[in-house]
């Protein structure tokens, strides 16, 4: 019978096939992600049937019981302003670094080094950063404070912004503003009115990703928050006790914490790959 | 006296340059230093000593000792050669489905885009609300997982409470939260593969798998080290999920090196001890990232 169709024919059924095979694979992938989804909507009973329910009257519960409870919003507005001062302080210190990094004329010298430094960031894990840092806040009696988780995502967020800031720089022909310099602009000026607007769509990545890193981070909150400064992370914990798990608080928290970071990557979706890798892969 | 205003001129301008480079280069160096030089600096200085955290005035310093009783540790070595078999199975498993996905998303099917966007959640899933997510899943009396068994008429596995399948299960849960990184960047790689070099491959009479083998993936080879490089370097230091889903456990059968080094620093409080882990885990990672850098021939400084 195939052998009767035409090419075109045959080209569009294999088409067809092609988009059944990779939407059954969707569906199969993405099961854990509609669980989690539907445990959201479930009530307490259904969410501890067995065998599971796969439907059950949606009810929003879960959702009201979390922003009732006014931990919740504690966490959300801790996390918030940790990330917020994080990505901000790191970007204030990022940006005017990578620049010089990038630009053979104003590199110091030895400034391999540097970028040795920088890359290390990303290789050393976080725990290594993790013991010094405890013992120093415990000494000044930091531990709990917002101040001290702020410097901790720093650790992480300095070293990615440099990296990720200086390989956007590079994209950006020195030519334009060595002309603004013989029209009499000063390095500075050259900076911030020739290179620094170019370079917005690198920053708002750089930005997000870092917002994006502090907002998920586990580690160093688990180790430095106490009850003054958990992050939403954290707040996911509090679902667990010792009896039992409460899934549907647990689901509904894990659900609303995403929403951020999905508008986010909606705004950043080109330089996504970019974002991942340091700035090796330009998307 | 002409050739000493130039010269002037020229001191000034270094002058300028350099006042202008450490305004801007300065505050973020000196605080790398501050927050991340130095502290490293700190662990290797720690990791000399031997440091029980409550008691800060028996502090003693052993040198290498840390390191030695370390290697003399059973429970560290387990820790070492599970740390590298976890990392094989993740990014094996994920460079291999990656792969796969990043081909059928390049393939001409309808809506390819829309399936991307759908593919790419689980990476923006908070960890621990994913681990937490496949803790359920996996749980042995009321998991959806063991109910797909048993009405596929297979017997119910522990998953993560099982002593030889903790590991494995946690290794599906990176896996699953992890791949759409490779495919992200893998479908990045194959769309810069243009069509021209394609249709005159197939002109030429190549076939598709001729295509994939011999152009599409030596093509890529920069991307491909890239992705494996970064998702190494994640899965060796991986804390979260495995804190979440096993602690380490059944006993210490999925404990990994950066579990080992928690629990000893923070768990024992035995700073000294867990630092020199800290150390051992950070090298080891350098080690391998330089050997995949090297092998990919990765240029970072472009």
């Amino acid at each position: 019978m195939t052998s009767n169709l035409t090419m075109r024919q045959r080209k569009l059924l294999k088409k067809v096939i092609m988009t059944l095979i990779i939407a059954c694979f969707t569906l199969i992938y993405m099961f854990p992600m509609v669980w989690t989804l539907m445990f959201s909507f479930k009530n307490k009973v259904d969410s501890l049937a067995y065998p599971p329910k796969f439907f059950s009257t949606p009810t929003l519960q879960n959702y009201i019981e979390v922003w009732t409870n006014s931990e919740f919003l504690t966490y959300t507005a801790n996390s918030l302003l940790i990330a917020v001062s994080a990505c901000m302080i790191g970007m204030v210190l990022a940006v005017p670094a990578a620049y010089i990094l990038s630009r053979s004329a104003y590199k110091p010298k030895g400034s391999k080094y540097i970028l040795f430094g920088v890359l290390s960031t990303r290789i050393v894990p976080q725990i290594t950063f993790t013991i010094p840092f405890f013992i120093f806040f415990r000494k000044l009696h930091l531990i709990d404070t917002h101040i001290s988780i702020v410097i901790m995502h720093l650790t992480i967020i300095l070293g990615f912004g440099i990296w990720m800031m200086r390989s956007y720089f590079l994209d950006i022909p020195y030519d334009l503003e060595q002309s603004a310099l013989i029209d009499g602009c000063t390095y500075f000026q050259a900076f911030s009115k020739i290179v620094f607007p170019l370079a917005g769509p690198g920053i708002a990545t750089t930005a997000i990703f870092s917002f994006n890193y502090s907002w998920n981070e586990f580690l160093y909150a688990l180790i430095l928050t106490g009850s003054r400064t958990k992050t939403l992370p954290l707040g996911v914990y509090n679902w667990v006790s010792y009896e039992s798990i409460d899934y549907g608080g647990l689901t509904a928290t894990a659900i609303l914490a995403l929403i951020p970071i999905v508008i986010f990557y909606c705004f950043v979706q080109k330089g996504l790959v970019r974002g991942m890798t340091m700035g090796a892969v330009k998307g | 006296m002409k050739k000493n205003k130039k010269a002037d001129a020229v001191g000034l301008r270094d002058r300028q340059i350099a006042r202008f480079r450490w305004t801007m280069l300065g505050p973020g160096i000196f605080v790398l230093f501050l927050i991340n030089i130095l502290p490293i600096a700190d662990t290797i200085y720690t990791s000399l000593f031997d440091y029980y955290l409550p008691m800060p005035q028996d502090q003693r310093f052993v040198g290498i000792g840390n390191y030695l009783s370390l290697f003399t540790e059973p429970r560290f070595l387990q820790s070492l050669g599970r740390t590298l078999v976890f990392m094989l199975m993740v990014v094996t498993t994920e460079t291999i489905l990656g792969f796969g996905i990043a081909l059928m998303l390049t393939s001409n099917a309808f809506g390819t885009k829309l399936f991307r966007g759908i593919l790419i959640l689980p990476i923006m899933l908070t960890p621990i609300a994913a681990a937490f997510m496949w803790r359920i899943m996996y749980s042995p009396t009321l998991g959806v997982l063991n109910y797909f068994l048993e009405v596929l008429g297979i017997e119910p596995q522990k998953w993560i409470y099982g002593a030889e399948q903790a590991l494995p299960s946690i290794a599906v849960v990176v896996t699953w939260c992890k791949t759409p990184f490779m495919v992200m960047v893998f479908y990045t790689g194959l769309l810069s593969v243009s069509d021209e070099i394609i249709e005159a491959a197939t002109i030429d009479g190549a076939s598709a798998l001729d295509i994939l083998w011999r152009i599409k993936l030596p093509l890529i080879k920069p991307v491909f080290f890239v992705a494996i490089l970064f998702q190494t370097i994640d899965t060796a230091k991986e804390f979260d999920y495995t804190q979440i889903l096993t602690r380490g456990g059944p006993g210490s059968a999925s404990e990994t090196l950066s579990i080992f080094t928690y629990l000893n620093s923070f768990g024992f409080l035995k700073m000294g001890y867990g630092s020199a882990s800290a150390i051992i885990l950070s090298v080891f990672i350098f080690v391998i990232a330089s050997l995949i850098i090297k092998a990919g021939g990765i240029d970072f400084d472009k």
